[in-house]
């Protein structure tokens, strides 16, 4: 005799079979979309490394700023040339294209929160040109770099941006189909006008992936052994004044090194190298000289911030183009900064000894006073 | 507020489970509050006109139905009438005629008294809807509405306050005061119908805009074939910009366990200009049809007053539509095309198969869009010369691409609606695999919203209506 006691009258209404059907759908394409888009996108593919914490390991030396460092430092190149001065560290490269100071200071963040290996130096340049303007922003960090909620809230409290877009920045980094949704419209288009020209960018950005694992080349990214011409280096055409009203940047610039410094890690900021063409031009100087004074103002005084003040000017045969150097220029950049560092590290840790042992000496001295 | 931007999304979520727990006035008093906070997201300053607009044709109605002397009752419907369209012919009309008017006796433009106003969105909307409501009270077919809450929450009923469909208050009205039970299925047909409205305006008609945008600013420096594209690719945007809003707004209405009217049929597999009006705006039609062109006589009184009739209606079709030349132009010849139908129809016993019938009604409706899309009647005719006789040559390399364009994004729509026509229905789908295949789709239709719509979705073309 069958029991009625496990008849159960009800049954789920078609409409929502029908509804959780859709929704299914929905998540399983959007998956699907992020597992080909290292394929198709070369900003995903910039950010992933990032937003994926693949660097988790972490490092002692962790390098900031953006593409022109992300295609400059050489985290092995780096290691090796400090271990030939007797120190051991481990570095990575974070910089990454575009990085304007708010993403500095929330990787360097990140990177001080997840990463196993705690941060102990940090060697950033701020690109002047990326002092003002949202641009670089809006494409690559806001389309690409998945926040926290944390950190999408403490960008509206800084009024980086308005709630509405910081909630917008938080969902739409975590829905792939309106992450890409810029991209792909961009790709539909160039598809139906010449679908030939799209097959080498799609190659590019295939080869880009396949070198910029985390793993290869600790963040690093190679723009290889080819260099410019002198004819490729036009008049500089800057001017000062990018930062005007955008001093949320050097509020960012301000919390990041202050945050640094209470958990004493040292700063390092350096003048990136330019081609030698650019040498002896007064208002290029004045320019370059405007903004390095900017930023110092207010952050010189702080004890655990350098400010490396040489200016490089070098051949063209260091060049990839007139902003980024190539592989042996990034090789030269690399062993200089590193030797910087070493250099820096040792007096600070002579300073240290030093101050340790008249500490000691005074503390002798009061124990044989006091008997 | 634009349906599909976050503030909507966002208003929405809140305001649906809020709309199911309340009863009664309180529930009454959320669609209120929810439709002027929708409204007055643009500029709260508009909602003046709204209020102003229920609160005279609540009082008009509730004296009509208490009056029985036709003198008072005629006045009373004269107050109504004098207000709404006092209100829409100052706010939309007033330079239209005021220039018209200095241009037609010579006045020196420095003599010219124009106002510099910001036009509200939908007033032309809720001002036919208010006085579908009024009109009908006055003619006793619906009684005046007592709760002040049900009819101001049925004059500004946000799902189809700014563009339709204009609803009569015999449809709306109970809806709105009856009380509403959750149901997955309305929520989940709601969800349908507001994502098929998402991919009609954010996948096609936002990407067809760029197209036909850079046909229709710069005529002179187009190919023939490109103005061609231009005029095909706003005919599909502008049905898929105000269909999309329709379903969105239907949709949403849907969710709420409100129907909401049919706005389109098919409208450009029409046979004929007069079946493509059947179609197309079909609430609009049919308030034109028995507020304007059935008071005015109709067909009745002979074949020279009918013609009349129809072309006084399309005229007022036209302005409704826009104040400008353009527009008034473009429903007359709307209007002269269906007389020549009709007279061709008297004239011979020659049929054409139902194909080349729509192929040609389609070509008309397109042709025609341009006066409505040109911006003045002399930019039109202009877009008309160089389409025959261009500056720049009859075709060109970029015309390919924007052919493609305009392919690549039409085509979903065109096979859907065959598909439509011949299953004679307009949700075909639902019958596929019992809802299962259907559902599938919706979720890849989401997807597809998302990621292929336009990166900037633009406001509503029949907003500035």
């Amino acid at each position: 005799m069958a029991s009625n006691l496990s008849i159960s009258s009800f049954k789920i209404p078609r409409s929502v079979t029908c509804l959780a059907l859709s929704i299914g759908t929905f998540i399983v394409l959007n998956w699907a979309l992020l597992k080909v888009a290292p394929f198709f996108d070369s900003n995903f593919v910039l950010l992933e490394g990032v937003n994926d914490e693949s660097w988790d390991a972490g490092g002692d030396v962790l390098f900031l700023g953006d593409s022109r460092g992300h295609q400059g430092l050489i985290p092995r190149e780096f290691e090796d040339r400090m271990e030939q001065h007797g120190i051991e560290m481990d570095a990575m490269n974070l910089s990454r294209p575009g990085m304007q100071t708010p993403f500095t200071y929330y990787f360097s963040k990140r990177a001080l929160k997840s990463a196993k290996k705690k941060p102990k130096i940090v060697v950033v340049n701020f690109s002047f040109y990326l002092l003002g303007g949202q641009d670089w922003m809006r494409d690559i960090y806001w389309a690409y770099y998945r926040p926290s909620l944390r950190e999408s809230y403490h960008a509206t409290i800084m009024r980086l941006l308005p709630w509405n877009e910081s909630a917008e920045w938080y969902v739409r980094t975590r829905i792939p189909a309106w992450m890409f949704r810029k991209r792909v419209n961009n790709i539909v288009k160039a598809a139906l006008d010449d679908p030939r020209a799209l097959r080498p960018e799609l190659t590019g950005i295939y080869t880009q992936q396949e070198l910029s694992g985390f793993e290869i080349s600790k963040g690093y990214y190679s723009r290889g052994f080819d260099h410019i011409s002198p004819a490729e280096i036009g008049p500089h055409g800057y001017t000062t004044g990018f930062e005007k009203g955008y001093s949320v940047y050097f509020e960012y610039l301000n919390l990041m090194l202050e945050e640094l410094a209470a958990r004493d890690v040292q700063v390092y900021i350096y003048r990136f190298p330019w081609p030698e063409q650019r040498e002896n031009d007064a208002s290029f100087e004045e320019v370059l000289d405007h903004y390095w004074e900017k930023l110092k103002e207010g952050n010189e005084s702080i004890a655990s911030v350098h400010f490396l003040d040489e200016v490089y000017y070098w051949p063209i045969e260091n060049f990839a183009d007139p902003l980024h150097l190539n592989h042996p220029g990034a090789i030269k950049l690399t062993r200089i900064l590193a030797d910087k560092v070493a250099e820096s590290s040792e007096k600070m840790l002579a300073e240290k000894q030093l101050k340790k042992n008249v500490a000691k000496t005074a503390s002798l001295d009061r124990q044989l006073e006091s008997r | 507020m634009l349906f599909f931007n976050n503030a909507f999304l966002i208003f929405f979520v809140v305001f649906l489970p809020l709309f199911f727990l309340c009863k009664g006035q309180a529930r009454l008093l959320l669609i209120l509050t929810g439709s002027y906070l929708f409204y007055g997201w643009w500029d709260y300053r508009f909602l003046s006109l709204l209020i102003i607009s229920t609160g005279i044709d609540y009082l008009v109605g509730l004296r009509l139905d208490k009056t029985d002397a036709a003198f008072k009752r005629r006045i009373l419907l004269l107050i109504s009438l004098i207000a709404n369209l006092g209100m829409l012919g100052i706010f939309k009309y007033y330079n239209f005629f005021a220039e018209s008017f200095t241009t037609a006796f010579g006045i020196p433009e420095d003599e010219r008294y124009l106002i510099q106003i910001l036009l509200p969105p939908g007033i032309s909307f809720y001002t036919f809807q208010t006085l579908s409501y009024t009109i009908d009270v006055y003619r006793r077919h619906y009684r005046a509405e007592s709760n002040f809450f049900a009819f101001a929450s049925y004059v500004a009923f946000f799902p189809q306050l700014v563009a339709g469909p204009i609803e009569r208050p015999g449809k709306l009205l109970p809806q709105i005061k009856r009380e509403p039970r959750f149901r997955f299925a309305n929520l989940y047909l709601g969800s349908r119908l507001f994502i098929i409205g998402c991919f009609k305006k954010l996948v096609i008609a936002d990407n067809l805009a760029p197209i036909s945008d850079a046909a229709f600013n710069n005529p002179s420096q187009t190919t023939s074939l490109g103005l061609l594209i231009g005029a095909y690719c706003f005919a599909i945007q502008i049905y898929c910009d105000f269909s999309g809003y329709t379903d969105m707004a239907r949709g949403i209405a849907r969710a709420m366990g409100i129907n909401l009217s049919i706005n389109f049929n098919l409208p450009y597999l029409a046979q004929s200009l007069n079946d493509f009006w059947r179609r197309w705006h079909i609430t609009l039609s049919y308030w034109l049809r028995d507020y304007v062109y059935i008071p005015l006589g109709g067909s009745r009184g002979g074949f020279g007053k009918h013609i009349k009739n129809l072309i006084i209606t399309f005229a007022l079709s036209g302005l409704w539509h826009g104040a400008s030349w353009n527009f008034v132009l473009w429903g007359v010849l709307h209007a002269l095309w269906i007389t020549f139908e009709l007279v061709l129809a008297r004239a011979t016993k020659v049929r054409l198969p139902v194909t080349l019938k729509i192929v040609i009604t389609f070509n008309v409706v397109v042709l025609l869009w341009i006066l409505f899309r040109a911006e003045g009647i002399r930019m039109a005719f202009e877009y008309y010369t160089y389409l025959f006789s261009p500056a720049v040559g009859y075709a060109s390399k970029v015309d390919l691409s924007a052919l493609k364009i305009l392919m690549f994004y039409a085509s979903p729509l065109i096979v859907f609606s065959f598909w439509q026509y011949h299953a004679k229905s307009l949700t075909p789908d639902l019958r596929v695999q019992r809802g299962y295949l259907t559902a599938v789709a919706l979720g890849v239709m989401l997807f597809a919203v998302i990621l292929l719509g336009a990166e900037s979705g633009q406001q509503f073309i029949y907003f500035q209506f």
